[in-house]
């Protein structure tokens, strides 16, 4: 077993000087100022929709980064909490008139429920194992829900009845709304995540992506640690999947339990950068919009070249830049402050 | 005579499934990359079958061998260009880089062949041949057959010949093969090759059968993973034997359950399997 | 077993030098994306200076159900060409039909986001037309219902019509209505011929589209006393029917219900076949009815029976336009959008306006019997207040020396059916 080799020293996630923290959290409260001040000087619904989706689906990614960038363990099956999530909130609103407020901590318990049954038999699996384990449990899912049309109306899916406007219901006449709840809950997925980065589990999450046995052998229990990551993820990741469903106001098993969606997650993760904290959100920020730009300008029959030209993207950029934009901003912020050799370590800890 | 019937039908389909999977588990045993787009060279395997009939009359299972070696030539090209630089890459990174490499394949063939649903026609078509009280379906026999055929000759490609022995030994070990003088990088544009190369062949073998449009590599994706790491990534024999097994539990499971639930079978199956038995069924063959 | 991946050091030189121009590629289409979507809210014209009304398509043009998508954007651009080539809306001076597309890819999100895009630019539709399945509608209709705006479907779910939404408008007969006049219509056609139907077997795609249909179609069973001697629903992609194909033929029917898409209808027909059935198969939309069903099963889709929402033997000219300019006959999907535009150009045509509010209005009040519109069931078309089209009414159509003909009921259609028992 190799120890991976790092450009130069290896990679150790240990407290960096203020100096690399402060500009990722300066950055993120800058960029959290402009997602709440947003819809007052976006008048575009449409571009208000687009920062929601971004919010939403950037937090689920940053969830989904908790085990597939800081631990290296890749799960295909995440949409499957994002799908638990979304139908609490159906269920709940639907069949039992129920706000989606009390769907959401329910959505939440059922997550991690199922997280800590199949944490079980899926942590015992390893690399491309654990990715098709977790696609496979997530089309279980998918087939369940269609099945069980007592619990979920089967594939016609559960609409939300159009219900008084307010934040009990979760339905507004207006955008806005939905967007600062979408983007609390980013803010509150990247302030975990970060946490995460920088407490113990962050430590034993990166010790077993860079070599488990040795892992084992510092005395990181392997199962725990992957386990507090799986819930923690599952909580983000259902939550985000309770918000998405109160913003289409429908769900099926196919928009639900979405083969797309997991990709999706993985996706912006590794565009934004799979390293840091913050690195998920802006691949969402990225590549969200510029999906659905293809989709509208690009239309007609020429429906399917913008679709070529996503996959082509998505490729291209893993060519070019496999560390994603968060590996362009390290070098950019690398050269600047490379001048400054008080710095005790090399920089190669990132922020 | 119900048990029966699904027994055949179940191998017929199972070695189809075989086929396509082999060509991923080759990919995976020697690159380690798992290859989302793998349904895709499927599709145009499917095309090739469906042209060399309309345009020039032959028929797809006579053409199949030259549709394989057509994407064969295609999948060389890909690796070098697309493939390769990510061989080294997080496996996250590889997973996308499939993905987004499908999306372009899937739409590139809708932008220049369109949407419709293709299907050819072959004096067999709807022929059945009845053995001991059998139905068997001329097109799916024929698929069959030519599938396992295909699949055995690989296996024994690998094992019996000095190139497949090298393939094998830069699987499993690159840095002494390459010192055993083998070109490692050569190595892995022809066994990308052959991988995608056997799924367009599995393609053309079953045109007489299904129908071909450009996204039609999805409906296979998810079964051909799951048989591949039932088999055991990497193992050859072991995507053959896993393929059977797949298509039986599908026809199988039809006779007491619903038919929507046959895949629900075939998940949990392999979530069971790989559960139980890591690295699957046949993780003691290490590949070949 | 698991491996370290190297950090991806591997990537050539002569690829990293692209980085740049990669990355200038993707900042640039990022500010496409935001600068291309038009300013702020929407604005109306005047009413008295339009020389346009804009129109808005939303359909799967990717993915699985691409092809019906298409077929249906098809229809919709054939009549937004034929009513300009005639001289446009003609009460409001002339106006052409501008006619925009966005593709839903078969995912529902992005079909309210491409809603909401449509409504929030700077000329928004007065109409949106969309979105062919189920799920698509739903979810736009979400954003045409809160911005008070009509939206015309061909989607056919029970759904639409039952959620007390004001500005939608569905043209073709629910689901569940349907599946009964497949059920009942095929029963009438056997009699017609001597034969007593008792035991039927019904299989679906099990999506929304086939759940629905197959409900209305055990339903009518009940109520005619015919025993369902087998109610299965299977995945659409399918890739071998035949286990399918068995448990129909073990069930003994008198016959064969399907609701499919082309490609498991015509997996299941060949499966079929091969196991030697001799039971006819009637289907229910869908992929029985489209060129492709044709020419995948050439001679063997004679005498193959099927419901349809509207009769193709009165597609007429625009049936006539669609085969010159597409090269294959005009398929439910394209005629009943066609339809769908047509609704929208009379109902402007009786009362010119540029608010979407007036027109959902005029829509409702309306009757509509212009060009596609009045070759739908009844010649014309008509909404109710929950936005059901009172005179949808499904019939049987039948493939005959190649061609799909309306074969039942009598009194509208102009073919007799065949009942094939081989």
């Amino acid at each position: 077993m190799s120890v991976s080799a790092e450009q130069g020293a290896p990679e150790r996630p240990s407290k960096p000087a203020r100096g690399d923290k402060v500009p990722a959290l300066v950055l993120m409260a800058v960029a959290v100022l402009a997602l709440f001040l947003a819809p007052l000087y976006l008048t575009n619904e449409y571009h208000v929709r687009i920062l929601t989706l971004v919010c939403i689906f950037g937090a689920a990614s940053v969830g989904w980064n908790l085990l597939g960038g800081y631990a290296n363990q890749v799960s295909l099956g995440h949409a499957v909490f994002f799908g638990i999530g979304a139908y609490a909130v159906v269920i709940f609103q639907e069949k039992y008139e129920l706000s989606p407020w009390l769907a959401m901590p329910a959505g939440v318990l059922v997550s991690v429920l199922v997280g800590l049954v199949i944490g079980w038999p899926t942590f015992q699996l390893s690399g491309h194992y654990f990715a098709l384990g977790t696609l496979a449990l997530l089309q279980v899912f998918h087939i369940v829900a269609n099945s069980w049309e007592g619990l979920t109306e089967g594939s016609a899916g559960i609409s939300l009845p159009i219900l008084e406007s307010g934040i009990w219901n979760l339905q507004f006449d207006g955008p806005a709304p939905l967007l600062y709840i979408s983007a609390g809950l980013l803010v509150a997925s990247l302030a975990a995540a970060r946490w995460v980065r920088y407490s113990r589990l962050g430590l034993e999450l990166d010790a077993i992506r860079l070599n488990p046995q040795a892992a084992t052998l510092a005395g990181v229990d392997l199962f725990r640690a992957k386990m507090k990551a799986m819930l923690i993820s599952a909580v983000i990741v259902s939550l985000a999947g309770s918000v998405y469903a109160s913003l289409l106001q429908f769900l099926d098993p196919e928009t639900a339990f979405a083969w797309n969606t997991s990709i999706n997650l993985a996706l912006f993760a590794i565009v934004g950068g799979i390293r840091h904290w913050w690195g998920p959100a802006l691949g969402a920020l990225l590549l969200i919009p510029l999906a659905e730009w293809a989709s509208l300008t690009l239309t007609g029959n020429l429906a399917a070249l913008a679709q070529l030209m996503y996959g082509a993207l998505l490729v291209l950029l893993i060519l070019v830049q496999p560390r994603g934009i968060g590996g362009l901003l390290d070098k950019v912020w690398r050269r600047f402050t490379v001048s400054k050799p008080t710095e005790s370590k090399p920089t190669a800890s990132t922020p | 005579m119900d048990l029966a019937q699904s027994v055949v039908n179940g191998l017929l389909i199972g070695s189809i499934y075989a086929l396509i999977a082999v060509g991923l588990t080759l990919v995976f045993g020697v690159m380690d990359i798992v290859n989302f787009a793998h349904g895709e060279f499927l599709m145009l395997g499917m095309f090739g079958g469906y042209f060399a009939s309309s345009e020039f009359g032959i028929d797809p299972l006579l053409a199949a061998p030259i549709v394989g070696l057509v994407v064969f030539a295609f999948g060389a090209l890909i690796e070098r260009t697309i493939i390769e630089p990510i061989i080294k890459a997080p496996p996250v990174a590889q997973v996308l880089a499939t993905v987004g490499l499908g999306l372009v394949l899937a739409n590139g063939a809708a932008a220049l062949l369109g949407n419709d649903f293709r299907s050819v026609k072959t004096g067999y078509q709807g022929e059945a041949f009845r053995v001991f009280g059998l139905s068997i379906s001329a097109t799916y026999l024929y698929a069959g057959m030519y599938a396992l055929v295909v699949a055995l000759l690989l296996s024994l490609f690998l094992n019996k010949t000095d190139f497949g022995k090298a393939m094998r030994a830069t699987a499993q070990n690159r840095g002494a093969a390459e010192l055993m003088g083998i070109n490692p990088k050569r190595m892995y544009m022809v066994a990308f090759g052959i991988g995608v190369g056997l799924a367009a062949l599995a393609g053309s073998a079953v045109i007489p059968y299904a129908l071909v449009y450009p996204y039609v590599g999805q409906q296979y994706v998810l079964i051909m993973f799951t048989v591949v790491v039932l088999g055991g990534l990497g193992s050859v024999r072991g995507a053959i034997l896993a393929g059977l097994a797949v298509g039986l539990i599908q026809t199988l499971t039809t006779l007491v359950l619903p038919t929507e639930l046959q895949n629900l079978v075939v998940f949990s199956v392999f979530f069971a399997v790989l559960v139980l038995i890591p690295g699957g069924v046949m993780r003691r063959v290490r590949f070949g | 077993m698991t491996r370290n991946f190297r950090r991806a050091t591997g990537v050539p030189a002569r690829i990293r030098r692209f980085r740049p121009v990669a990355i200038v590629a993707v900042a640039a289409m990022m500010l496409a994306a935001c600068g291309g979507d038009g300013g702020g809210g929407g604005g109306t014209g005047d009413a008295s200076e339009v020389d346009s009304v804009r129109l808005g398509a939303i359909l799967p043009l990717t993915g699985a159900t691409a092809q019906n998508g298409n077929n249906s954007r098809k229809g919709i651009e054939l009549a937004v060409e034929t009513i300009n080539a005639d001289g446009g809306i003609k009460s409001l001076d002339g106006a052409k039909i501008e006619l925009d597309v966005a593709d839903a890819t078969s995912d529902p999100a992005r079909a309210a986001s491409a809603a909401t895009q449509f409504l929030t630019r700077g000329e928004p539709p007065l109409a949106i037309v969309g979105a062919y399945a189920s799920g698509l509608t739903v979810t736009v209709a979400r954003v045409t219902e809160r911005r008070k705006v009509p939206i015309l479907t061909t989607s056919f779910s029970d759904e639409l019509t039952s959620q007390g939404y004001k500005f939608l408008f569905q043209l073709p007969a629910p689901a569940s209505e349907v599946g009964k006049a497949q059920m009942g219509y095929a029963t009438e056609i056997a009699k017609d011929a001597g034969v007593d139907l008792k035991n039927a077997a019904i299989v679906y795609a099990n999506n929304a589209y086939g759940e629905s249909q197959a409900k209305g179609l055990r339903d009518q069973a009940d109520e005619l006393g015919i025993n369902v001697a087998l109610y299965e629903g299977y995945s659409p992609t399918i890739s071998d029917a035949t286990p399918v194909a068995r448990k129909i033929l073990s069930s003994n029917p008198d016959v064969i219900f399907a609701v499919s898409y082309v490609n498991d209808g015509v997996l299941l027909m060949r499966a079929l076949r091969s196991q030697n059935n001799t039971v006819p198969v009637i289907g229910g939309v869908g992929g029985f009815i489209t060129p492709d069903f044709q020419k995948s099963l050439g001679d063997a889709v004679n005498g193959v029976l099927s419901v349809d929402t509207s009769d193709p033997d009165k597609y007429g000219e625009l049936g006539a336009a669609y085969q010159e300019k597409y090269g294959e006959f005009m398929p439910q999907e394209a005629h009943d959008n066609a339809a769908a535009v047509y609704v929208f150009a009379q109902a402007l045509e009786q009362n010119p306006t540029t608010e979407p509010e007036e027109l959902a209005d005029a829509i409702r009040e309306g009757t509509f019997d212009a060009g596609a519109a009045g070759s739908m069931p009844g010649g014309q078309v008509d909404f109710d207040e929950t936005g059901k089209n009172t005179n949808a009414a499904p019939l049987m159509v039948q493939w005959q020396e190649g061609k799909l003909v309306g074969v039942w009921p009598p009194d509208i259609a102009e073919n007799k059916p065949q009942w094939e028992t081989e």
